[in-house]
């Protein structure tokens, strides 16, 4: 067999600096009796190329709704009832089947959680990496495992060449999570949504694989979604950050901005939360804190919950305004700093 | 005043099947804990601390070493411990811990019955257990699917204060919990110790929480304590490299709070099966010297219960800044977010 | 542990598990009405007659102690004498065995080729009006018992088309059945190239194989369908049609890691096969195993029966290790 040695990848040219554009995206579950739930309420987002956009929020906003539903397959039952995904010019769910299925993979990967139970357990994490990038890049089967190797060591998987033949059931948390990485990141996508991806694993194996993820996306000029619970790794990785509730954006902006100028009464009350000030946190909460319900149509989806809530939170939907550069909040009354 | 809970040299070695090795658990750990008083037991996996749990729960028997409990040797006998529920545990997977098929009131009941508390008194105790935990008498007849994840695990704190224990282990009792319902099962559990007197060993890899729920804390590493004391020193002047290490790599949600990273630790954390005669950090150890890879490091007091098992610590207290990162981000916090005064009278 | 020790300790225990199973099918044989000697020597027999070949079988020892006896015979090779036959046993079983072992080999190829198939492409396609015939199909299959297919079958194809040949054993009865070299007609008329006796023993197999095949594609089916189901339903699945991977490899990959439960329920299907097709046998008067078993049952002839325990025994056992080292062989996660 002839050495053939692995191909640079060539830049691809760019039509903007916007990597990916969710215009409007509704997705909806639909239930055994009465209303389907909605799960995405007219979603908007635009991520530009090499930003990492931070996805904040609790569990059962919808964020890996969203994510699975940006490749255009949303997790079952659910129906994408709404939106355009264009992603470099064009919409991902106006391709055929087959184009859509190319693109995944290849220009917009996801990486999820719980590496070991979605790594197939029959199939060497070498080849399970080598097959991705045979069948999207198209190259022979030599060509790819020499650049599963290569995403390997990227990566700092300690032995590369011995864990190319290793099974998933073999390797650590920590080690099938970077295994995980590199299969999504070995096509040099343009696109990569961490979903969740670093919860379960140790505090020091965890910030050496967020800077690790920062880094090959900085290096490829990525735009990067990462989706996470912990908004501590929002503060340090990301350069936007967005918070949901309830199917939506509530906020939006820079990371100084949310962190530093936060606006939003949820935003501040997730934030209370991770200061463990029991006084701080009683005052964005209401005694009868009970959980949103989705289908509030003509109001603002947080005012059941809100301390602040008014009249009209009660009876108006609020769009996402923008309160500063880079900043915006749906919010009738916005929280203002003193 | 006599420790609640005194563990002096223990040791555990799990065999390995067909293998003459041993994964060496715990490696000759001792440490106490008062009446009324947390400690916190922080590692990542591999460092032994559930297994630090099991022994003194009992679940693991078998071990060499002494865990003596209100002044008396604990046997290895199951049974004698947690019959008498003086100590009990919260897990970590609260919907996993609970009976699917039973309804809640009765899961809070269950420790109950194996004391032999006849029927009136059991259920009367149910009832004060889910109010000290805030839980509403309607939930009580619900099934453990019916509840979301913060109420399931306020459930297991019922069923563990039921029988009136003077410590409790919990294993990380908030990792699977979405920031509020974590920080309400960290204010409910510190209520309760104010309340009540009760003891915690909080085992968890979350040091934001340890820091905030713990009055010392003992960092473990391969089956051996490295550093403990009083949990605020220790978190602002660490003087293990492994403490450093694991602090630095903590995020706090706010970009201008930044632990050191200067000092990080190479590579994996190596298996804990044949580990070396010196110190276990020593192939990761931007500090080692020649002396760290024969020889294990003894404890050195540094004043004020404050303990580390290194043998470079002296030249790591010059690194410090003293500043308390922990706490000067509490502060801020509290500064950000504080509750717009104009509008605490205008909340409707 | 590495194949040859695992092989190893498997042997080993093979020994014990044949000794247990051999034991419990004495006692229980012993447990069978009817007493060998007076069926054999008939109504018009004495009581002293009687009483003398009894002591002379050994039937008026204690039942350990017989069992004993027959254990130290089976140790020289010899497993008893059929009254009935009058032969021994292990001859019988010789010339028995492999009719029944190529009847239930073809018959579970058969049930195979069927069942896997449908059961794949229902699964690949589980609403179409494809699963839901497959599953009529498996339903009716799963109510219906073999001989009686096997009846219909005759009926149709023998009695009106005229097609079949009739159910009247292996082979043509004007035709010479080939020596015995292995036992099995197909494989015995190749390899003396008898080729009017291999077109005649094949044709011969069709519709007990036919019947067999059709009713056993059932199981093997509905584990394919729900397995491979289940396989697609994972989160590994999920992430490969995640990742854009074309979904033709996604469907192999679902059906490798179904394997293991597909290859358990044919290696129980074969075992109890071996047995179970002892009412096929009889309709097609095939003189296999199963039949020769029964028979010693229906007459209280001890030692054929026992017999036939120790060779499907013995048969079973094998094709579990055998099944069990193509798990080691597939599945990464065991052993090693």
């Amino acid at each position: 067999m002839q050495q053939r040695s692995v191909k640079e990848k060539e830049p691809r040219l760019r039509s903007s600096t916007v990597a990916l554009r969710l215009n409007n995206l509704g997705v909806e579950f639909p239930t055994a009796l009465g209303n389907p739930v909605v799960a995405i309420r007219d979603l908007s987002l635009e991520i530009d190329h090499g930003t990492i956009l931070g996805l904040v929020g609790e569990s059962g906003a919808g964020k890996t709704t969203l994510a699975r539903s940006l490749l255009n397959l949303p997790p079952v039952p659910g129906r994408i009832t709404s939106g355009e995904c264009i992603f470099d010019g064009t919409d991902l769910r106006k391709l055929s089947e087959g184009e859509q299925r190319k693109r995944r993979g290849r220009d917009l990967s996801i990486i999820v959680p719980n590496p070991r139970s979605e790594l197939n357990p029959m199939i060497t994490v070498g080849d399970q990496i080598a097959t991705r990038a045979e069948i999207h890049l198209k190259i022979d089967r030599a060509e790819a495992q020499a650049r599963a190797l290569e995403m390997l060591k990227k990566v700092q998987i300690p032995d590369p060449v011995r864990r190319m033949k290793a099974y998933p059931h073999e390797l650590s948390g920590g080690m099938a999570q970077r295994v995980v990485i590199a299969m999504a990141l070995v096509c040099s996508p343009q696109f990569v949504i961490s979903d969740d991806a670093s919860s379960g694993l140790d505090v020091t194996v965890q910030a050496q694989i967020l800077r690790l993820m920062r880094e090959l996306a900085m290096e490829q000029q990525s735009a990067m979604l990462f989706i996470t619970r912990d908004i501590g790794i929002a503060a340090h990785f990301c350069d936007q950050v967005a918070v949901m509730y309830a199917g939506e954006i509530v906020e939006i902006g820079t990371r100084e901005n949310i962190f530093l100028r936060p606006r939003h009464p949820y935003t501040i009350m997730l934030m209370a939360a991770f200061s463990h000030n029991a006084g701080l946190r009683a005052q964005w909460r209401r005694p009868d804190d009970q959980a949103a319900p989705r289908n509030s149509q003509g109001a603002c989806s947080y005012a059941s919950r809100c301390p602040l809530a008014q009249e009209a939170c009660r009876s108006d939907h609020p769009h996402l305004r923008e309160l500063a550069l880079g900043h915006q909040a749906r919010c009738h009354f916005p929280v203002e700093r003193l | 005043m006599t420790n609640l809970l005194e563990v002096l040299n223990l040791h555990k070695k799990f065999p390995i099947t067909g293998s003459s090795s041993f994964v060496q658990a715990i490696n000759d750990i001792s440490f106490s804990i008062g009446t009324g008083e947390t400690l916190g037991l922080v590692g990542e996996s591999g460092s032994g601390k559930t297994t630090v749990g099991g022994c003194i729960l009992g679940l693991i028997d078998d071990y060499e070493g002494s865990v003596r409990f209100s002044g008396q040797q604990l046997l290895s006998d199951r049974e004698s411990r947690i019959l008498r529920g003086k100590i009990q545990m919260v897990f970590q997977e609260p919907g996993e811990s609970l009976d699917p098929r039973f309804r809640i009131g009765l899961s809070i009941e269950e420790p109950l019955l194996a004391l032999g508390v006849e029927v009136n008194e059991r259920r009367s105790r149910m009832l004060d257990a889910a109010e000290l935990v805030g839980l509403p008498k309607e939930l009580l007849e619900l099934y453990p699917a019916e509840l979301s994840a913060g109420q399931q695990q306020r459930v297991g704190i019922a069923r563990a204060m039921i029988t009136r224990p003077k410590l409790i282990v919990l294993d990380e009792p908030t990792s699977a919990l979405d920031p509020n319902a974590r920080a309400d099962i960290i204010e409910l559990l510190m209520q309760i110790q104010k309340d009540i007197g009760t003891s915690y060993l909080f085992i968890s890899h979350d040091l934001s929480t340890v820091r905030f729920i713990s009055d010392r804390v003992a960092i473990m590493y391969l089956g051996m304590i490295v550093e403990q004391g009083d949990t605020a020193s220790v978190f602002a002047q660490p003087r293990h490299p492994y403490s450093i290490g694991l602090l630095s790599a903590v995020l706090l949600p706010h970009p201008n709070f930044k632990f050191d990273t200067s000092v990080s630790l190479a590579g994996e954390i190596p298996s804990p099966i044949n580990l070396p005669k010196g110190c276990f950090l020593e192939s990761r150890c931007p500090f080692a010297i020649e002396r760290c890879r024969t020889e294990m490091p003894p404890p050195s007091d540094l004043g004020g219960g404050h303990i580390v098992h290194c043998f470079r610590h002296q030249e790591l207290a010059k690194r410090d800044d003293t500043s308390d990162i922990f706490s000067d981000f509490q502060l801020e916090s509290e500064r950000l977010l504080s509750f717009p005064k104009s509008k605490l009278d205008h909340s409707t | 542990m590495n194949t040859l020790t695992y092989i190893a300790r498997r042997l080993m225990f093979i020994a014990p598990q044949i000794l247990g199973i051999v034991l419990v099918s004495f006692l229980l044989v012993k447990t069978i009405p009817g007493d060998p000697a007076t069926l054999m020597l008939g109504p018009t027999a004495t009581p002293q007659a009687i009483t003398a070949l009894r002591h002379e079988m050994g039937l008026d020892q204690p039942v350990l102690i017989q069992f004993g006896i027959y254990l130290r015979n089976l140790s020289k090779g010899d497993l008893g004498t059929s009254w009935q036959t009058t032969r021994p046993v292990l001859e019988d079983l010789l010339m028995r065995f492999p009719a029944t072992l190529e009847l239930v080999s073809a018959g579970l190829l058969t049930a195979i080729l069927i069942g896997l198939p449908l059961g794949l492409v229902s699964a690949f396609r589980p609403k179409s009006w494809f699963a839901r015939a497959v599953d009529f199909y498996s339903l009716g299959v799963g109510s219906l018992p073999d001989f009686w297919l096997a009846l219909v079958l005759i009926f149709i194809f023998y009695t009106l088309l005229g097609i079949a040949p009739p159910p009247l054993g292996r082979i043509d009865l004007a035709l010479t059945p080939p020596p015995q070299i292995t036992g099995m007609y197909l494989i015995d008329t190749l390899l003396i190239w008898d080729l009017p006796a291999f077109r005649s023993s094949l044709s011969h197999l069709v519709l007990p194989v036919l019947a067999l095949g059709l009713i056993n594609a059932g199981p093997i089916l509905k584990m394919t369908q729900s397995t491979v189901e289940k396989m697609l339903q994972s989160d590994f699945s999920r992430y490969e049609v995640l990742c854009g991977l074309p979904h033709n490899l996604v469907l192999r990959h679902a059906l490798r890691n179904a394997l293991p439960s597909i290859l358990t329920i044919i290696s129980v299907l074969y075992g109890f096969l071996i047995g179970g097709a002892v009412l096929i046998e009889i309709i097609f008067s095939w003189g296999g195993a199963g039949q020769y078993a029964v028979q010693g049952v229906l007459n209280s002839d001890l030692f054929p029966v026992l017999g036939f325990v120790l060779f499907s025994a013995i048969f079973s056992l094998t094709v579990y290790l055998i099944v069990d080292l193509i798990y080691f062989a597939i599945d990464p996660r065991l052993g090693n």
